[in-house]
């Protein structure tokens, strides 16, 4: 699959209310080129909900429904069930797939008990988290996925906590697919996508969305962040499913050895959010904290990748 | 109307079927119509407005990739209607073939 190959289709239609260099349009985009016009909707409060434009127009070419904050398990559930009585019915030739969009303050905080028993009764759907890391909608106030030490409205020193990890928490449900992505990394996005299009049962993807106006970066570098958060190995990108983890894309080579592994500060000192880590006087013991936690998740998985290889070697030796 | 009636109606504006701008969809409701500029022409928020060399382009489709307003087409012609001028496509293009210029007083 290369980029030549995706889809000539546009679902999010030119001229829509997001800001300049939006990551979430993006991820949008991307992702409606790979589940295509036979889908259905849901959209909780979040800058999407501003995207997708007043009445009587929409930027989008998929029917969407808009609904409150809590409501994204709950309206995707319901949703999922329309459809099986529809296709029961006969209705559709073709099953439309139901794809649930959501920021993510309404995955991690607001949104996590109806999802939760959503992802419990396994309701077929695509949940889709676009994490900015804030409630970047409302003016950047801080959210569950907010990182250590970022800048907010309201953690105007760095955030003192750590983020949740959404996407170990789905995988804990045991649902049958979950999967982080970049936009950095757009085929393994879609490809991501497509997968989880061919599975029935409640589906995770969660997609680090660089927010411009949020993290305080340029608009042009929103593509350069996210790489760069791969690179730095402050987001992972990987596939869940049945049972077993797979790396993917720019986390597999960081893995494997095959590419070098840049310092935290290469992704902390683009970013505005972090800006008081820098100045007036560099904030060291932050900056290393950080560098430290990155280093022990992968010593961990350097380790496995590498007791792997050791295991596939003595199975390949001939039998004594 | 019948629930078979009802059914097919619902059915009507359901996906598989592509709809176009002001058209008829059957009954009174408050659905949105998909269509381009639906805020207007966005081109106008735009400072900076992106300058393709033809030159140095190779085609290779990462602008039109990452553009965010899809407002980049496969032949790389940009849709200056619409674009915001972001600056994506001038950062990520890796021949350095699209640049960024101050857009002229209208």
């Amino acid at each position: 699959m290369r980029i030549k190959d995706l889809p000539d289709e546009e679902l999010l239609l030119p001229g829509n209310a997001a800001c300049q260099g939006c990551p979430s349009s993006i991820a949008l985009r991307l992702a409606l080129k790979a589940l295509g016009r036979n889908t259905l909707m849901t959209v909780v409060a979040s800058c999407t909900s501003v995207l997708q434009s007043p009445f009587p127009a929409s930027a989008l070419g998929v029917p969407l429904l808009n609904m409150a904050f809590a409501t994204a398990g709950a309206s995707g559930s319901g949703l999922a069930a329309a459809v099986e009585r529809l296709v029961r019915k006969g209705v559709y030739a073709e099953r439309p797939t139901v794809l649930v969009w959501a920021g993510d303050g309404g995955t991690y905080d607001i949104g996590i008990q109806a999802l939760s028993g959503a992802a419990e009764r396994n309701a077929d759907f695509i949940y889709v988290c676009y994490n900015n890391e804030a409630y970047s909608n409302t003016g950047t106030q801080r959210s569950g996925a907010t990182p250590y030490a970022a800048w907010t409205t309201n953690t105007v020193s760095g955030k003192r906590e750590w983020r949740k990890d959404m996407a170990q928490i789905m995988v804990a449900h045991g649902i049958p697919y979950v999967a982080t992505a970049s936009l950095a990394y757009p085929i393994d996005l879609y490809e991501k996508f497509l997968r989880a299009k061919e599975i029935r049962g409640t589906r995770y993807i969660e997609v680090l969305a660089p927010c411009p106006p949020g993290w305080k970066f340029p608009s042009g570098h929103t593509i350069k962040v996210a790489r760069l958060a791969v690179q730095t190995g402050m987001w992972l990108l990987y596939e869940h499913r049945e049972g077993t983890t797979s790396y993917t894309a720019g986390t597999q080579r960081l893995i494997q050895g095959k590419a070098r592994r840049l310092p935290v500060e290469e992704y902390l000192k683009v970013q505005g959010r972090f800006r008081h880590l820098f100045h007036p006087e560099r904030d060291e013991g932050r900056i290393a904290e950080i560098q430290r936690r990155v280093d022990r998740v992968f010593e961990t998985l350097e380790f496995t990748y590498r007791m792997r290889e050791h295991i596939m070697d003595i199975e390949m030796l001939p039998p004594r | 109307m019948g629930q078979d009636e009802k059914t097919r109606r619902v059915a009507s504006v359901l996906p598989g079927r592509p709809r176009e701008v002001g058209e008829e969809i059957g009954f009174l409701t408050t659905i949105s119509v998909p269509s381009k500029g639906s805020v207007g022409l966005t081109g106008t928020w735009r400072t900076f407005v992106p300058v393709l060399s033809r030159e140095r382009c190779t085609g290779c489709l990462i602008c039109w990739v990452y553009c965010p307003e899809a407002c980049i087409t496969r032949e790389i012609e940009i849709d200056l209607n619409f674009c915001k001028g972001c600056g994506i496509c001038a950062e990520e293009c890796p021949r350095g073939a699209i640049a960024m210029v101050k857009e002229e007083k209208r």
